[in-house]
Order: structure tokens, then sequence, then C-alpha cells
């Protein structure tokens, strides 16, 4: 080799090592993330295990030195700033203002569900900081000129509930004419009711026998159970939130009602509470979309549903954590981790418009156990599409429960049972 | 569909106004708001949920025991903060902010306690399938919680009328400084009041997860706001005002759950701005003070 090349080598190979130290000596001594979760309240039960399963990924990467940070080239320990929003979305809305004004947080991430989302969503964009939302699907939280939100946990609203709109398409041929619709108000099933409304609507020889919202706070189904049963509908299909989905299969038990065909929202997301609850048998021969908790999608990084199962549940007894059950939004919880650990991972530095780039990076990149993570240019989630499930008796006749994927045909696993036996 | 709401609503009603009736007597008693009302309620809950899981005790036994030992509990909780309160400059005011703060640390310990997620008790334990009751189809559990709250309400109304403390609790309430100058010892009567009010809410608890379908540590203070508009309704101080507020309560509710469903969540706000515009001794508001 030349002198001269030698020489130029040499250069290059000083300049590299006082850059890398130098970089080094930068970074920051942890990464700090933001959030808040709901201690307390209506929306706890959703909050309080996406919060925990933060708490246990940002505890397994600390235990192995931290998350690794491309801008600065090395490991460095995440630290998680939590505060309690106690579901009150005007406290959500002063709190992120904390975070991001006196905590001067890396990361925002927002709590659950898009009641708590919508506050911190234009605080975010006010501060130009990048809300990290887990499960905050609303439709209306994403627009083309703020670039300051990315949806991690789910498909928005609005896309969330395909597979069943598709599958009301296919109703006519299965006999079923006439429709119900009764959903809570809030944003996340308001928006999935008016998918499926549409669809009724688009579906030649399909008639909407009844259609209602109630508020989120319902709790008493029996009157509604009987206007419903009045309108004589072949399909049903319900959509709340948790406490919403338990008063109304009670009500149900109570009532000795039974419908032909039954969508529920929240079935298959939460189906641990529903046994803990004593409403899982309600929902033999139901329907609802499969959400990661109850389908294992395949998985190319981080762990798989049965695993993270495992540690999760590991987790939560070991720190004595009462009340706190496996399902979508602890799953949620850890997903909003591995995207944001993927993120750092090539993201060029800590500056938001820098993290965006790299979160959009992975679009269509990163299959995970939430399934395919694609970002629409809005920030919006287009991936994570569930397929509609049908409840079935497990195989082992010992009252288990089993699942039927009924629709889309690539991955349908059973033809639909209706009516129900 | 008219019919289901005015049956429905009746016997949904009846309940409400046992959730409400031990709110009214204490602040009939003591002229103190106790807003953490609705959080013994929720213990009362998850006493029942306990006993059941634990000591396989059905609901009517958890009544019984409920009842016996909130009862206990709230005579010490009386004599921890009333009479201090009632020595205050303003205890009326001070109340909603002692009570508030007493609701807050009770919803918090429990959730540390027992966690966020909902319980509820399987509606079966009362029997299978819905009874006809009006001329209409009801849970059993609705129908059980109706009776229950109907012999609690007659209990508290054979307390006051029928027994010497109901006699000098009714003297405490009509005319305080009065009961004090011939002798009553406010201290004793009020004590037994409070007690009684925590025993009707640990009843009326150990039927929030039939009626409400589940419940957590947040059920507290959605109740104290029905327990406030249903004995707004019927008469601030007079406890049996609160029957006639609970059954009007429930009957609306059901009208607007069955006409308009999604405006149902503003019903209490409704009616309380409605009763304190028109009439703000509530609808037997006059009685009481003639007692």
């Amino acid at each position: 080799m030349p002198l001269a090349s030698w020489f130029r080598a040499l250069c290059f190979a000083a300049a590299a090592a006082a850059a890398i130290p130098a970089r080094a000596a930068d970074a920051p001594a942890e990464i700090t993330i933001g959030t808040l979760y709901a201690g307390s309240g209506q929306l706890a039960s959703a909050s309080v295990p996406l919060h925990v399963a933060l708490e246990w990924w940002a505890d397994g990467l600390n235990r192995q030195g931290g998350v690794y940070v491309k801008a600065f080239d090395r490991k460095i320990p995440l630290r998680l700033v939590s505060y309690d929003d106690q579901s009150s979305p005007a406290l959500a809305g002063n709190l992120t203002n904390q975070l991001i004004t006196r905590d001067k947080v890396d990361i925002l991430l927002s709590d659950s569900t898009s009641v708590m989302t919508a506050s911190a969503v234009p605080i975010a964009r006010d501060h130009r900081m990048l809300l990290w939302d887990v499960t905050g699907s609303s439709p209306n939280f994403f627009s083309a000129d703020n670039p300051y939100i990315v949806l991690l946990g789910l498909a928005a609203t609005d896309r969330y509930p395909q597979r069943l709109a598709e599958f009301i398409g296919e109703m006519p041929k299965l006999g079923i004419r006439r429709v119900a619709l009764l959903y809570t108000t809030a944003d996340y099933t308001a928006f999935q009711a008016a998918a499926a409304r549409k669809a009724v609507q688009a579906t030649p020889g399909l008639t909407l026998a009844f259609d209602r919202g109630v508020p989120a706070n319902t709790t008493d189904y029996t009157l509604l159970l009987n206007a419903v049963q009045a309108a004589a509908p072949d399909a049903f299909l319900e959509f709340g939130y948790p406490a919403n989905e338990i008063a109304f299969l009670h009500a149900m038990q109570d009532n000795a009602s039974k419908f032909k065909f039954l969508f529920t929202g929240y079935g298959l997301t939460e189906m641990d509470l529903m046994r803990r609850n004593n409403v899982a048998d309600q929902l033999m021969y139901s329907f609802a979309l499969a959400g990661p908790a109850a389908y294992s999608f395949k998985t190319e990084y981080g762990l798989d549903r049965d695993q993270f199962r495992i540690a999760f549940e590991n987790w939560v007894a070991a720190h004595h954590l009462a009340g706190v059950e496996f399902g979508f939004n602890a799953l949620a919880g850890y997903q909003a981790g591995l995207v944001i650990e993927r993120a750092l991972a090539v993201a060029d530095s800590l500056d938001q418009m820098a993290l965006r780039r790299a979160v959009f990076s992975l679009s269509g990149r990163l299959r995970t156990l939430d399934g395919p993570f694609v970002l629409a240019p809005d920030g919006s989630q287009s991936g994570e599409i569930l397929p509609l499930g049908q409840i079935v008796p497990g195989r082992e006749g010992d009252g288990a429960i089993g699942l039927n994927i009924v629709w889309p045909p690539e991955l349908a696993t059973a033809k639909p049972i209706y009516p129900a036996p | 569909m008219l019919a289901y709401a005015l049956a429905t609503g009746i016997v949904f009603g009846l309940y409400f106004a046992l959730v409400g009736i031990g709110m009214n007597l204490v602040f009939g008693v003591m002229r103190i708001v106790n807003l953490a009302h609705g959080d013994f309620i929720m213990l009362g809950a998850f006493s029942a949920f306990w006993l059941l899981a634990v000591l396989h005790l059905p609901p009517p036994a958890a009544i019984v025991l409920g009842f016996v030992a909130f009862f206990l509990a709230g005579l010490p909780v009386y004599y921890a903060l009333v009479p201090r309160l009632a020595r205050a400059r303003e205890p009326e005011m001070l109340s909603l902010i002692l009570f508030f703060g007493l609701s807050q640390t009770i919803e918090a310990l429990a959730a540390m306690l027992f966690g966020n997620s909902e319980r509820s008790i399987p509606g079966r334990l009362l029997g299978r399938g819905p009874v006809h009751l009006l001329g209409q189809t009801m849970p059993r559990a609705w129908v059980y919680a109706a009776a229950v709250s109907l012999a609690m309400l007659g209990l508290v109304w054979l307390y006051l009328h029928r027994t010497r403390l109901g006699r000098q609790t009714r003297a405490i309430m009509a005319a305080r400084q009065e009961a004090v100058a011939i002798g009553i010892d406010i201290h004793r009567i009020s004590a037994i009041a409070f007690g009684i009010g925590a025993g009707l809410a640990a009843v009326a608890g150990v039927f929030a997860p039939f009626m409400l379908g589940s419940f957590t540590p947040a059920l507290g203070i959605p109740l104290d706001l029905t327990s406030f508009a249903v004995i707004v309704i019927g008469a601030l101080g007079n406890p049996l005002g609160t029957v006639l507020g609970g059954v009007i309560f429930g009957v609306t509710l059901m009208l607007m759950r069955a006409y308009l469903s999604s405006f149902a969540d503003l019903l209490p706000d409704l009616v309380l701005i409605l009763v304190l515009l028109v009439r703000p001794a509530g609808l037997l508001g006059r009685q009481v003070r003639r007692a």
C-alpha cells in the first residue's frame, strides 16, 4: 500500500476512534420514558396490565445493561417516569404536560384507551413531542398535518373491525337477514359500530333491526336486552369495554337470553377477565375478533404470545400484583416496548422527528406477537388486523374454550356455526 | 317497552333507595354528607365476594354478616371523625372534604389490596332463570334485591318510629338543640345512626354485583352521585323520602334507557339540577320539617 493510502487510512481510523468516545461521552445516563396509567377509576383494569407489562419490559432490558441506542452506539439504561391519572382525562392532560416540561422525558407514551389518549394528543403536538400512542385508536387523533403521533398496539378503530365488516357481507349466505347493533358511545366502540353499520347497510338483503348507543358507564343491560330481543334479530353485534361486556353477559345469563349469532367486542380480548367473572360460558359459540391474546400471530421479533404470557404472569406473581390479568392490554404494553426498542436501535438521534422516522422505518418490517406492524402516513396503525373467530368448546371436553377462525378465508380453520346450538 | 321500563324501573328504584338511605340517615342526624358512603357500598361488595370465595358463604349470609360487621365498624369511625368535625366552625363544608379524603383513601387501599379489575358474583347463586313480576320478566337477583331493600327500608321505618332510640333519632333530626336540652345523648344516637348507615351500605354492596354487573374499587364515587340524586329528589334529611326518590330515579333511568339511551348518564345531573331549581327541599322536604 502506498504511503499516502496508509496515511489516509490512519487519519480515518483516528477520526473514527475520536468520534466514538465523543458520541459515548454525549450519551445520556438513562433514556427516560414518560407514561401515565390509571391506578384507579373506570379504566384502571385496562391501564394497569399495560403499565405492568411496560415495567416488566424495561426491567428485562435494564438487567442486560439497558436498551441499545444507535445514536450513541451503546446500551443505555431505561427509566420509566409514571404518573397515575386516576382515569381522569383532565388530570391526564396536566400530567402529560408535566412529563414534557418538567421531567423532559425522551419518549412520551400515552395511557391506555382512546378516552385517556385524547387529552395527550394536542399537548404532544403543541410541544412538538412524538406521542407513542399505545392503544388510543380513535381515527380522530390522526391527520396528515400532525406528525407527532404513532399508533403502536392495534389498528385504528375504523380499520380494526375490517374482518367483521367483510364477514357481514357474507351473512345473507348464512340466512341472516336482520342485524341488531348495540354499542357504547366512546370513540373506540362507536367507530367499530359505525364500520359494522356501514357494512350492514352496504349488504343487500340485510336490515338493521336495532341500532342504539349507550353511555360507556352503562352496567344494567336487562332493559336493553329486552329491547333487542323485541327486534328479533338474526345477528346481534355488541361493542363495549370490559366492564360493559361483563355486565352485558351477566344480564344475558340472568335473563336466560340467547341469540342465534352474537358478536362481542371484547370476547376474545380479555378472556381471562371474562373467565374470572364467570361469564365465559355465555360466550360459547359467540363471535369476536381474535386479538393477539387469543390468536397466535407469526412472531419474528420478541417473545411469542405463550412465552410472553408465562413471563408476564411470573412477574405479576413475583410482585404480588393483585387483580392484574394477562390479556390484550398487557400484550399492548409489551408491544409498545418492542417498538421503542427497535426504533432506538435504528434512530440517528433522540430528536423527536428522528424517532418518528425510525418508527416509520419499521413499518412493514416488524412482526411481533401483536401481528404485522404497518403504519399509515398519518401515524395510525393499518397492520394488526385481527381475524374473526368463533368461540367453541375446547377439544379436551373439560369446559376449556376453543377457537375457530372463520374469516378471512385464507386464515379460516372452520366454517361458522350458525345458528348457535 | 313502556310497561317493561316502568316495572324494571320500580324494582331497580327500590335498590337505589337502599343505596341512598344510609347517606340520607347520616345527613338527617348529623348534617354531614358522607362522601365515603359509596365506598362503604364498594367494601360491602368486596365482603360478599370474599365471603363467597373464601368461606363459600352465599349472599344471604353476607347480608347479615355485612350489616353487623359494618355497623360495628361504623361506631369507631364515627367517634374518630364526627365529634371533632362537629366542633369545627363550618362542619358541613369540612365534612365534604374529610369524607372525600376518606373515600379516596378507601378506594386506594382497596385497589392496592384487591386490584383494579372487575369482579362479579354469578347471579345463579340466587336461583336460576328470570322471574315474572308486575307482568314482566326480569332477573331473579333484581327481585331479591328489591325485596331485601323493601325489608331494610321497613326496618329503618320501624326503628325510627317504633323504638325509643328511633324517636330520639327523629328528635335530633327535627331540632338538634332542643334534643340536647332535653338530655338526649347526641353522640350515642348519632354513632348508632352512622353505624346503621354503614350497615345499610354493606347490604346494598352485597347486591351491587348483581345490579351493576360487576364492581371495582372505583365504584364508590358513581354510587355517591346516585345516592345524592336519590336523596335530593326525596328530601335531604328524610330517610323515608329516599324511597320515593329511589323509585323516581329508577323509573326515569329505565325510561331514558328505553327511549334516549345515549343520554342516560346525564340523568343524575339533570334530576339534581331540576329538583334544586323547582323544589330545593326535595319532594317530601316540607313534611320532614314538620315531623
